[in-house]
């Protein structure tokens, strides 16, 4: 019963993910008149956080346009990055430490979204360009 | 430290999850998760792995809570989008 549970919950992560996916290479969540939701604490207090700019970053990513990507957000790219490191040491280079493993990883991430959050709302040169 | 034997595995930080929650949704969450993923890599090493086994279940809830607020957030935001779209068709054709 659980092992048909675990399957079914597979099939539906796995078939949003795909549509997600799709909808990202398909759709520029740029464009005003599209139904992307906004990010919700930069509607509701105009702040910046550190998410800010991904979806769009998402899309330039999956249409191999890193540049913007990273214009849009700087830190998704390197996120990219290192999820993907774990999962090849989770599935094929076993052998290989995953940098998500080592013991100060999660504070040394935890430091840099915050430092990114805070300086990307600084309103001057050069910080102007860490905003989505 | 002698009895190597009674280590226990080291409890899932979901640090992946963490990363995922704070990056396409929910900064609160995101964060109060990866506090807690770095609570379970200090407490396992410290050697208190129930401390870490509970800061462990802490990281998985708040990186559960940040999908689902997500999740709410879409399902929200698309009927609301959904109302004003069908309307949009409904008063087009009434032209």
């Amino acid at each position: 019963m659980q092992a048909v549970t675990k399957k079914v919950i597979t099939v539906i992560l796995g078939v949003l993910t795909v549509s997600a996916v799709l909808l990202y290479v398909f759709f520029n969540p740029e464009e005003e008149n599209l139904f992307f939701a906004k990010c919700p604490i930069y509607s509701t207090m105009g702040i910046h956080c550190a998410g800010c700019g991904s979806q769009r970053a998402v899309h330039d990513l999956l249409n191999f346009r890193i540049e913007q990507a990273i214009g849009h957000n700087l830190l998704l790219f390197p996120a990219v990055v290192v999820i993907g490191q774990h999962l090849l040491t989770a599935y094929f280079l076993k052998n290989t430490k995953s940098w998500l493993r080592y013991t100060k990883a999660p504070i040394i991430i935890l430091v840099v979204i915050l430092l990114f959050m805070v300086l990307r709302n600084l309103k001057f040169y050069p910080f102007t360009y860490l905003a989505p | 430290m002698e009895n190597n034997t009674n280590i226990p595995p080291k409890p899932d930080n979901y640090l992946v999850w963490a990363i995922l929650s704070t990056v396409f949704c929910c900064l609160a969450t995101g964060i109060a998760s990866i506090i807690y993923a770095s609570k379970v890599n200090e407490a396992y090493a410290r050697g208190e792995y129930a401390e870490a086994e509970k800061a462990s279940k802490n990281a998985k809830m708040w990186a559960l809570a940040g999908a689902g607020i997500s999740v709410l957030i879409w399902i929200i935001y698309l009927a609301i989008f959904g109302f004003a779209f069908v309307g949009g068709i409904m008063n087009a054709g009434s032209y």
